[in-house]
């Protein structure tokens, strides 16, 4: 299992709102799957992935990844997991404008330490694997928003992550663009490569094998997607 | 660290007015820090390039007559050899006795070429093995061995010689005696106390040391000259208390009983002369506060620059914020990102550096900041190695000030905060940001204040009174008995130019050094009692000449038949310290002269406003050569002063010239107005009080540099507020004072702060003067109005474009 939440919550306080994003989530993922997360605006989808992809810590309950508990983890600890076993990919792709393309996909391969001549290797293997190896001295401003959000998925699968989280990948594309990273994401997916999405788009979600749907931070259904 | 290096040069590509403005505030503090550096680096190292610096001292000695101290860092002449056989600690001594004479110095000829050098010594002649030189030519253990011997400067050597080699070759003194150059050295390094371009050798008749014991014991009295010791490796100077009080008892306590005196001395190590001297008969000496001084405006003009890094770039943050929550996501430690913005700044410092060291060497050629310096600065980074080294190491160090703040702040943000970030630069950067801008101002209002109050007490010592006429009055020193001889013929031929309205003559004249001199005087109760006393021997209408003030009796005169011997005056201050209730018809007598006081002169300043007015006795100068041996005759020097109207100067001065030289046609007509006299013991306050300006000057224009910057973000920040409040019908003008508000009421806090910290400041540097202006708080006023003119002004510039635009640019821009 790489993913086993129980009673997950988080809550957002401020001086006179208490605000409950996800509450009491029950939730489990395994290797290999393609799992998508749908609700309404507001329903704490993105919440539950920032929670769930460690960028976030959960208020309550109890959250155990890769068979670790990490629910109380500080900023420190969640750091290291997520760089050597999560890639992310966001709605508005999330490059740093004064890198190319090259430098931001070799980005995690540096912080997780590998040295130059291997970091060389994997980059340009994933680089070519999203067909963006043509455009890797180029910066994010020169590319199209289907371009940028291929180098963003380059970047998320260049530390062999045992889970990428999605969040809108394809929030910020039109239609034919959007559909070019659906079939890339579930091309992984059929390769092995665990994802766990987010979208409000019943089209996307239909790539996926499960979805769960979400209102009010809690979790209403969880089913197969059934294509 | 490639990776760093690429990010920052992309960075000032695309940010280029934030990156312009940090490198031109960073390299400015690094240029003024540089050039405040050197010259304090010169003004702390003074004769460290003696070799034996560490075990030589020079022996200061304090004369208690009667109750009046005096301390003195000339000696006797008989002192040196006495202590040196008494104390076996003590491997040599080496005595410098001046030789300078009156204005311009003592003349020495080549053939027909004359030239005057102010700095000459009789000197000891093992000089060379307790001073070490740079020796061009000659040999050091013998050259100053023979009484006609003499070493000169490098300097000297080529005013004669050009270059050729010297040695053997004759010079002459004023009196045609024989000097034979026997060594050349090196001119000594500026840093070096006691300068000097030519020393004669003391080994000759008339400075020989006398053999009797009980006239040497008699001689320790005398104050003629500087001593220096060579002490053995080990030496503890706490130990030199003691020696002296015993050789005190050995040798002076018997005559000091007689004249209800006593004598005591220590020691001054040499490297500590230029900066910790306070005694009397001293060569001009440092001034710690000085350098106290401009150790703070370097520090201070760092900080604001530092300052200016910090906030520029903890106001860029919300630019940064993306790039840091996608590092935090991708897995970036917050040591890693700090250890990144931390580099950025240390780059940033290293790249400052350079520039600083570029606008320091074309400052150092083009201005003439070494003059007001007072000493040649010069980088000679080819030279000096080290150097580079240290400006490394200040680029990293200032990187690490600057830098420390925003890497801390920048990565301290949780992945999603930073992601999310529309005001990523919350309040709590806000008000550190304010914190800064205050801190920023406070120096540079306190820096603006303290120059204006300097300013001020230097126009106050300019204009104040000192009770003597300086302005128009001539000095020329007279040189030699044969031409002294002449003085009541040159008086009688300058009288005839209707522009001259009178001359006088003295042995000194204001500003000069004065000798003093124990006297006897006779007391209220009729008993002479010994008093030290400075002494001015003068000729006939001096009083009126220099426009004195004769508060009782008359001037004395030498046409008065009953005027004779040491028939004197003397001012209100040497009433005071006798406190006569009767000064007129007082007993005066010093050695075999005696006479009484027949005058009272209104208190004047005849030294510098440093100190205030001390006992002053003048008396007739001898006009009397006829028992002067034929050797010494070249070596009387007077002064003659000159009073002229002030209209068609040029004119004026060539007459005197032309009587001076049909008088003494040996020598060049030299002469100095007295006011330029004057001015020249001020010469070191008027150079810091410039540079401390021009500091503060760079100083505000750092702040501001840095306020440009920040004025430029918070318009940007605020584009969208700007466009919706010119909607609703705001003008420019109230855009602007809304944006300059904050920043002005920061000004005037920092003014208030500055003011309290100015004021202590000046008054603390006021204490060394005996005559000061007052504070007028006004200044502190004009301060702060100067600085938030500045700033409103700078502010003001920069959001007036945002303010004129249309509104919807502004709308449209978020």
């Amino acid at each position: 299992m790489i993913i086993e939440t129980e009673n997950l919550k988080k809550i957002y306080r401020t001086d006179v709102v208490e605000t409950t994003a996800v509450d009491d989530v029950n939730f489990t993922l395994r290797p290999g799957q393609f799992v998508s997360v749908m609700g309404p605006s507001g329903c704490g989808k993105s919440t539950l992935l920032h929670v769930l992809g460690l960028i976030d810590s959960p208020s309550g309950g109890r959250y155990r990844f890769m068979g670790e508990e990490v629910a109380g983890y500080p900023e420190s600890k969640r750091a290291k997991i997520r760089k050597a076993h999560i890639g992310f990919v966001f709605q508005s792709f999330n490059l740093i404008d004064e890198l190319t393309v090259y430098e931001n996909v070799e980005l995690p391969l540096i912080y997780g330490g590998v040295a130059a001549h291997e970091r060389k290797g994997r980059v340009e293997t994933v680089l070519e694997k999203m067909d963006i190896g043509h455009r890797r001295g180029h910066f994010p401003a020169q590319l199209s928003g289907g371009q940028q959000q291929r180098v963003a998925v380059a970047r998320a699968l260049v530390n062999r992550p045992n889970v990428i989280f999605a969040d809108e990948p394809t929030g910020n594309l039109d239609s034919e663009h959007g559909d070019e990273v659906m079939k890339m994401l579930l091309k992984l997916n059929e390769e092995g490569t665990t994802i766990l999405m987010v979208t409000h788009s019943a089209t996307n979600a239909a790539f996926s094998g499960r979805i769960v749907s979400l209102l009010d931070g809690r979790i209403v259904s969880d089913k197969s997607a059934g294509h | 660290m490639r990776n760093y290096l690429l990010v920052l040069l992309r960075t000032l590509q695309r940010e280029r007015l934030y990156a312009a403005i940090n490198i031109a505030g960073l390299s400015l503090g690094v240029a003024c820090c540089l050039l405040l550096g050197r010259f304090l680096w010169k003004e702390l190292t003074y004769d460290r390039h003696f070799k034996n610096h560490q075990n030589i001292y020079r022996v200061v000695n304090e004369f208690d007559i009667s109750g009046s101290h005096d301390r003195f860092a000339a000696t006797s002449r008989q002192l040196g050899p006495m202590v040196a056989a008494e104390n076996p600690e003590v491997k040599a001594y080496v005595r410098f006795q001046s030789n300078s004479g009156g204005t311009g110095g003592v003349a020495i000829h080549h053939g027909n070429d004359v030239a005057f050098w102010e700095h000459s010594y009789f000197a000891s002649d093992n000089v060379f093995n307790v001073f070490s030189h740079r020796i061009l030519y000659g040999d050091p253990k013998t050259a100053l061995k023979d009484g006609s011997g003499i070493a000169i400067s490098e300097t000297a050597a080529k005013r004669y010689f050009g270059n050729a080699n010297p040695m053997g070759e004759t010079l002459t003194t004023d009196a045609g005696i024989p000097l034979h150059v026997t060594l050349v050295f090196a001119d000594l390094p500026p840093n070096t106390h006691l300068k000097y371009d030519l020393l004669f050798s003391d080994n000759n008749a008339f400075m020989k040391d006398p053999d009797s014991v009980s006239l040497r014991r008699q001689g320790l009295w005398g104050v003629n000259l500087y001593t220096y010791l060579l002490m053995a490796p080990g030496f503890d100077p706490k130990s030199w208390p003691r020696f002296s009080d015993e050789f005190y008892k050995r040798n002076m306590s018997d005559i000091g009983k007689t004249i209800n005196a006593t004598w005591k001395s220590w020691l001054q190590p040499l490297t500590s002369i230029h900066l910790s001297s306070d005694v009397g008969y001293d060569e001009p000496t440092g001034n710690p506060i000085y350098l106290y001084g401009c150790a703070a405006v370097a520090l201070f003009i760092l900080i604001v620059a530092c300052i200016n890094y910090m906030n520029l770039a903890t106001a860029r943050a919300m630019r940064r914020a993306h790039s840091v929550g996608i590092r935090k996501i991708l897995g970036a430690s917050r040591l890693t990102l700090g250890l990144q913005f931390m580099g950025e700044a240390v780059l940033f410092s290293l790249l400052a550096v350079i520039v600083g060291v570029v606008i320091v060497e074309v400052v150092l050629r083009f201005t003439n900041i070494n003059s007001l310096m007072g000493q040649q600065v010069s980088l000679d980074l080819a030279q000096h190695p080290s150097l580079i080294a240290l400006l490394l190491g200040l680029g990293v160090l200032m990187g690490v000030l600057s830098g420390i703040y925003p890497a801390f702040y920048l990565s301290s943000w949780a992945p999603l905060s930073a992601l999310a970030s529309k005001n990523a630069a919350g309040k709590g950067n806000l008000r550190l940001r304010e914190a800064l801008v205050l801190v920023q101002f406070t120096i540079s209002v306190a820096v603006i204040a303290c120059t204006v109050l300097m300013a001020a007490q230097m126009r106050y010592i300019g204009n104040k009174t000192l009770g003597f006429q300086k302005e128009n009055q001539v000095v020329v020193t007279l040189r030699g008995a044969s031409t002294i001889e002449k003085v009541k013929t040159i008086r009688t031929e300058l009288a005839k130019n209707a522009r001259i309205l009178g001359s006088t003559e003295a042995n000194r004249v204001m500003g000069e050094p004065v000798p003093l001199n124990i006297v006897n005087t006779e007391n209220n109760a009729g008993v002479m009692t010994p008093i030290t006393t400075s002494n001015i021997p003068v000729n006939d209408d001096y009083v009126s000449v220099m426009g004195l003030k004769i508060v009782q009796g008359r001037d004395f005169s030498k046409r008065l038949l009953t005027d004779v011997g040491l028939n004197c005056l003397v001012n209100e201050a040497f009433v005071r310290k006798m406190g006569w209730t009767e000064p007129l018809g007082k007993r005066v007598q010093a050695g075999n002269q005696a006479g009484r006081v027949v005058g009272v002169l209104a208190d004047f300043n005849f030294k510098s406003l440093h100190t205030l007015v001390e006992p002053l006795l003048m008396y007739p100068l001898p006009d009397d050569f006829s028992g002067l041996s034929e050797i010494m005759r070249p070596f009387q020097e007077r002064e003659l002063v000159v009073k002229i109207s002030g209209s068609d100067v040029e004119q004026t001065l060539g007459y005197i010239g032309d009587v001076i030289a049909k008088a003494d046609p040996k020598h060049p007509f030299q002469f100095q107005f007295l006011d330029d006299r004057l001015d020249h013991l001020y010469k070191s306050e008027h150079q810091l009080t410039r540079l401390i300006g021009i500091f503060a000057v760079v100083c505000i224009f750092i702040a501001c540099l840095g306020l440009f910057g920040l004025a430029s973000f918070t318009t940007e920040q605020r584009t969208r507020e700007i466009g919706t409040r010119k909607v609703l019908g705001a003008t420019a003008w109230q855009i602007i004072t809304l944006l300059s508000r904050r920043i002005l009421l920061l000004v005037l806090i920092a003014s208030a702060i500055a003011a309290v910290l100015s004021f202590f400041a000046i008054d603390e540097w006021l204490t060394g003067f005996a005559y000061r202006t007052g504070i007028n708080p006004l200044i502190f006023v004009v301060a702060a109005l100067v600085a938030a003119l500045v700033a409103f002004v700078t502010v003001a510039l920069q959001s007036y474009k945002t303010a004129s635009a249309d509104p919807v640019d502004a709308l449209r821009q978020v």
